[in-house]
């Protein structure tokens, strides 16, 4: 049981799990549209790792790359929707991400 | 056989069993979460998607659709077909071909094709290695109560990343 939890709660998993749903969000996303996701595991592993929690998603034109570990370069995944994206840090429940869409 | 010797072969044959499932959830899990996530298909939807809602809406053309060619879909529609630079891919991870033909006398009207055209030879082949295709047809009019078919293909690559 130990060792099921220790690969499901793997960063690298997490990394690309939260990579590819948020790319998912992306591109069936609206301008206009604010998309909350809750990444409660993903903050706490980073939390353990000592990792600043407000850096772990990052999107560059469109390229979204989560990141859980200093020593980690991330997992990175594109979108093809082409919009404005930016994620933010929920500080209020400090368990989830939003993500404001708008018109490029 | 005494009971102490039927002991021990119970205890080996219980460690055997022990081993065997245990060597079995290693092996489900690593071949699970050794391989990523393919969402191929659900981009190849949404894609799909992002193209009907760029001729048709609401069950009826839009207005500009005869505007739309190959040259000027992308920025038309709000794709944006650049990629990640990972595994020396060049921008080439999608395509997307849309037919639009007159309803009843199935004559072609408009053919826009965009993105690697060298994606579409391989929808043939149902394999995780190549690329997922999706192929949609839907049917629409004009103001002027013309009907339309509309077959929309959308391919997606990007296997390096998800088999």
């Amino acid at each position: 049981m130990l060792f099921l939890f220790s690969k499901t709660g793997e960063t690298s998993v997490l990394e690309e799990k939260y990579t590819k749903q948020i790319a998912l969000l992306i591109d069936s996303a609206e301008p206009g549209m604010t998309i909350d996701l809750n990444m409660e595991d993903a903050i706490k592993a980073a939390g353990e790792e000592n990792f600043p929690v407000n850096e772990i998603v990052r999107v560059n034109g469109n390229v979204v790359t989560v990141r859980l570990k200093e020593d980690s370069e991330g997992y990175s995944y594109s979108f093809f929707n082409d919009i404005d994206v930016r994620a933010n840090f929920d500080t209020a429940s400090r368990t989830k991400y939003y993500f404001i869409i708008t018109q490029k | 056989m005494n009971h102490k010797g039927a002991e021990k072969i119970l205890s080996v044959y219980w460690f055997a069993i022990l081993f065997i499932v245990a060597a079995g959830i290693v092996y489900m899990v690593f071949s699970f979460y050794g391989k990523p996530y393919d969402i191929r298909e659900l981009e190849t939807n949404a894609l799909a998607d992002k193209a009907a809602d760029c001729l048709n809406y609401g069950g009826y053309m839009n207005e500009n659709w005869q505007n739309l060619e190959d040259e000027n879909f992308l920025s038309e529609c709000n794709l944006n077909f650049n990629v990640e630079s990972d595994f020396e891919w060049e921008n080439d991870q999608y395509y997307v071909e849309i037919k639009v033909s007159d309803f009843n006398s199935n004559q072609e009207l408009k053919k826009i094709a965009v993105g690697n055209h060298n994606l579409r030879l391989n929808c043939a082949v149902e394999s995780d290695n190549f690329p997922v295709c999706l192929e949609r047809e839907m049917y629409s009019f004009d103001k002027a109560n013309s009907q339309y078919k509309i077959t929309i293909l959308s391919v997606v690559r990007k296997t390096e990343k998800n088999t």
